[in-house]
């Protein structure tokens, strides 16, 4: 009799603990890769779903396929909210459209110019198939234009081509990941302006585009198209002269106030924002050379955690900030023997200079605008005892009229694998 | 109180960890949440004084135990004020413990349909957890005791290593400003939510099961001191990932701050490894919550024996955990009983050590 009831017992667990009444099938689903939200016609949103094609990824079921638009396919749907797009979206797909593997959301700028951005999130954070740690982009015009012109230089698999291109992001600057869950924080917390990276199309690589595929311009048409271009890349946000690659780049940054985008900040000034708001790891440095001619190159590293110090004294809030930088020589395009110690030091000043200069230009940019997106009230908030002090602090107009002294430490710790720059015995570059 | 034949004694080492698994059940749930609402960036402060507020309760405990032979508070209670008011209490802490249960399995299953079944009938969820909670509950503390150490180790390890990584990842500035509502408040929050170490209550329950007073004791201030330490780390984790006022707004925080684990290629998605520290802690809690109901009953009828209690027990344990109509409804009714209970479990104790200091001068009765 034991022994039965065993059984029965062990027969209905197995019966109510399997979760098959929650299962999802592989077959069954359709798994959304990246999404895309744009302002559409009467209020109303443009959803573009990005599917995998799992079947035409694996090589050993006879896939061929190289591009990112043959492992995946688009559909794009109006609708009220998020919620309703997935379910109108699943009335034309045979499979259960599944977010569990979402990897990125890109958001137009239209959708966040009219303040409707902020509106969108609810959505992503409510459902358990979105998860936190998605990244969140904002587009150069409509998301949707990403969307049907992206054609990754390598990657086929838009996993490792979103997590590539975040992880140049970080080793390289000129934008700066921003999850679901650091974009959510940074709107909920006090006296702060949360930032997106922005992705937007290349005019130039996209009139390269035929059928599907990206076939670089003749010579002379580039150097028309180059012609004009006096600013060096990543200065302005306009697009970076350039042919062939991918048609999307993912440079800049857009600012957010109020739930309005307010503000685009270009790749250099976005390096300058990644050292204040400490979301800096490393990224490459190009100043012109000290002697006024030809540029050199640092690849620098965060050294330290930006440290501030914020003196309250007569009426006038005075913030000095100090950065700490350390890296390699990368070239020094001017031939100079600056690899000794008094050389170093000249480059290195040079360069702390020039850092400084350009931080305190978006500093001030930023006071203009009463704007903090570097979230400098967090070193006013770690003095702080009570969230009453902190709902009180009027922080953007204090910040908006402080005196700011910026510090930048840079240090070369080596100089790569070359000592002096090479130089012909005779060689006199004519003045 | 006459003990089955079954009933064994308690190792000091596994009803550590038996208490601390019940105590330990609300930390999973939303109560992290609960915590950042009333008390914001100090939310790490509160059960460290609520701790302090414990203590005292568990001295009485502590005390009366050792007074009388470690006898159950209720057979101390028949002693003391006789058989009808032994039977009303009995039947007062049952009832308490089944709708504290019953209201735990019912938040249980609504975050598990909530994260991880989305589609699963919620009485399949309940039903399995009750069947489960039941089993272990039926084969005696002791048992449940031995099963509760031998999960401890891995759920503990994955429990502290994904504290660690969440918390690698987070900035110590969102715990400012450091006293979040201020000093008197934080203080007078501390003190409310005392609730939080209400299960320590058991010991008062299953003091005849331990070999001697010191154990006792030990296992005791132990388990207050671990749980107490394991609520302030979870707090101060939740915090360094969320600002207080997304922190108040988490849904089921600590399942949430395991979803945020994400070390670029090489550690991500590592919350089922979580959800299996969840659901041993949520298990063995649940079944001691069973346990301690049946054992209610049996002291307070003075039975021989708790099995036959159990089973009807946890049917209405079951019925119960289906009276709130949605999962905001069982959240709140659970933050309300927290606060309830204590009158209860911490009273009972406090009001009959006063009794003996005051009325009842002999020792030798139970003897």
């Amino acid at each position: 009799m034991r022994t039965i009831s065993l059984c029965l017992i062990s027969l209905l667990l197995i019966l109510v603990t399997s979760g098959c009444s929650s299962g999802r099938e592989l077959e069954r689903t359709a798994f959304v890769l990246t999404m895309g939200i744009d302002k559409g016609v009467n209020g109303n949103l443009d959803l573009i779903f990005r599917v995998a094609i799992p079947r035409s990824m694996d090589i050993r079921a006879g896939g061929e396929t190289s591009t990112l638009q043959e492992t995946t396919k688009i559909i794009t749907v109006n609708a009220r909210s998020i919620s309703e797009g997935i379910s109108l979206a699943s009335t034309n797909v045979e499979r259960k459209l599944d977010f569990r593997h979402l990897r990125t959301v890109l958001f137009g700028e239209e959708l966040a110019r009219d303040e409707l951005l902020y509106h969108q999130l609810d959505a992503l954070e409510r459902n358990p198939e979105f998860r936190r740690t998605t990244y969140l982009l904002l587009t150069e015009g409509p998301a949707r234009e990403v969307f049907l012109s992206t054609r990754p230089v390598l990657e086929r698999s838009v996993a490792r081509y979103i997590d590539g291109i975040m992880q140049n992001m970080r080793e390289q600057g000129f934008g700066t990941p921003v999850t679901l869950h650091e974009f959510v924080t940074a709107m909920e917390t006090y006296h702060l302006d949360p930032v997106l990276p922005m992705v937007k199309n290349n005019p130039m690589v996209q009139s390269e585009k035929v059928d599907s595929k990206v076939k670089p311009m003749p010579e002379v048409k580039y150097k028309r198209r180059e012609a004009g271009k006096t600013e060096p890349g990543g200065k302005t946000t306009e697009s970076l002269p350039r042919s062939g690659g991918n048609p999307s780049e993912f440079i800049g940054l857009g600012i957010f106030h109020q739930g309005k985008l307010i503000d685009k900040w270009s790749g250099w000034e976005t390096n300058s924002y990644n050292l204040l708001r400490d979301t800096y790891q490393r990224s490459m440095w190009t100043f012109d050379d000290p002697s006024g001619h030809f540029v050199y190159s640092m690849e620098l590293e965060r050294a330290r955690s930006p440290e501030a110090n914020i003196d309250w004294e007569g009426g006038t809030p005075h913030i000095a900030i100090q950065l700490s930088l350390d890296g390699d020589l990368r070239s020094v395009q001017s031939l100079e023997p600056y690899v000794d110690s008094q050389g170093i030091a000249l480059l290195e000043n040079h360069a702390a200079t020039l850092i400084e200069k350009e931080v305190r230009r978006l500093i001030a940019k930023a006071q203009e605008k009463k704007i903090d997106p570097f979230f400098l009230s967090r070193f006013v908030r770690m003095h702080m005892a009570t969230i009453q002090d902190l709902e009180d602090l009027n922080w953007r107009d204090e910040f908006s009229r402080a005196q700011v002294d910026v510090h930048v430490s840079v240090k070369i710790r080596r100089p790569g694998l070359r000592i002096q720059p090479s130089k012909e015995y005779e060689y006199q570059r004519a003045p | 109180m006459r003990q089955s034949s079954q009933e064994g004694h308690l190792g000091g080492i596994e009803a550590f960890v038996l208490v601390s698994m019940f105590i330990a059940v609300k930390l999973f749930l939303h109560i992290p949440r609960e915590l950042s609402w009333a008390a914001g960036t100090a939310s790490w402060m509160v059960p460290l004084i609520a701790l302090v507020g414990v203590v005292p309760v568990f001295l009485c405990i502590e005390r009366l135990a050792n007074r009388f032979g470690r006898a159950s508070l209720l057979s101390i209670a028949g002693l003391l004020w006789g058989r009808y008011v032994q039977w009303f209490l009995g039947l007062l802490l049952t009832v308490m413990l089944v709708i504290h249960t019953a209201y735990q399995m019912r938040i249980f299953a609504e975050f598990t349909i909530t994260t991880l079944l989305p589609n699963t009938p919620i009485s399949v969820v309940i039903i399995s957890i009750a069947l489960l909670g039941l089993f272990l509950a039926f084969n005696g503390l002791e048992n449940l005791s031995r099963s509760a150490w031998l999960l401890f180790p891995l759920a503990i390890t994955v429990f502290i290593l994904s504290l660690f990584l969440a918390g690698s990842q987070g900035h110590i500035y969102y715990l400012s400003p450091w006293l979040g509502y201020g000093g008197i408040a934080i203080i007078e929050t501390g003190f409310r939510f005392v609730g939080l170490f209400k299960e320590i209550m058991i010991l008062m329950l299953i003091a005849p099961l331990f070999r001697n007073q010191k154990t006792f004791r030990q296992v005791g201030v132990a388990s207050l001191l671990f749980t107490g330490l394991i609520f302030t780390l979870v707090q101060i984790v939740l915090h360094l990932n969320f600002d207080f006022p997304g922190a108040r707004e988490i849904g089921f925080p600590l399942y949430q701050l395991a979803r945020l684990i994400n070390l670029q290629f090489v550690v991500q998605r590592v919350e089922p490894f979580m959800v299996f520290a969840w659901s041993t802690v949520t298990a063995v809690g649940l079944a001691v919550g069973l346990y301690a109901s049946a054992i209610a009953a049996t002291q307070g009828s003075r039975a021989p024996d708790f099995r036959p209690f159990l089973i009807p027990l946890t049917l209405l344990t079951v019925v119960v955990a289906f009276f709130p109509e949605s999962s905001i409804e069982a959240v709140h009714t659970y933050t309300y009983l927290m606060m309830l209970l204590p009158i209860l479990f911490y009273g009972l104790p406090v009001i009959t050590w006063i009794w003996v200091m005051i009325f009842h001068r002999s020792s030798e009765e139970l003897k």
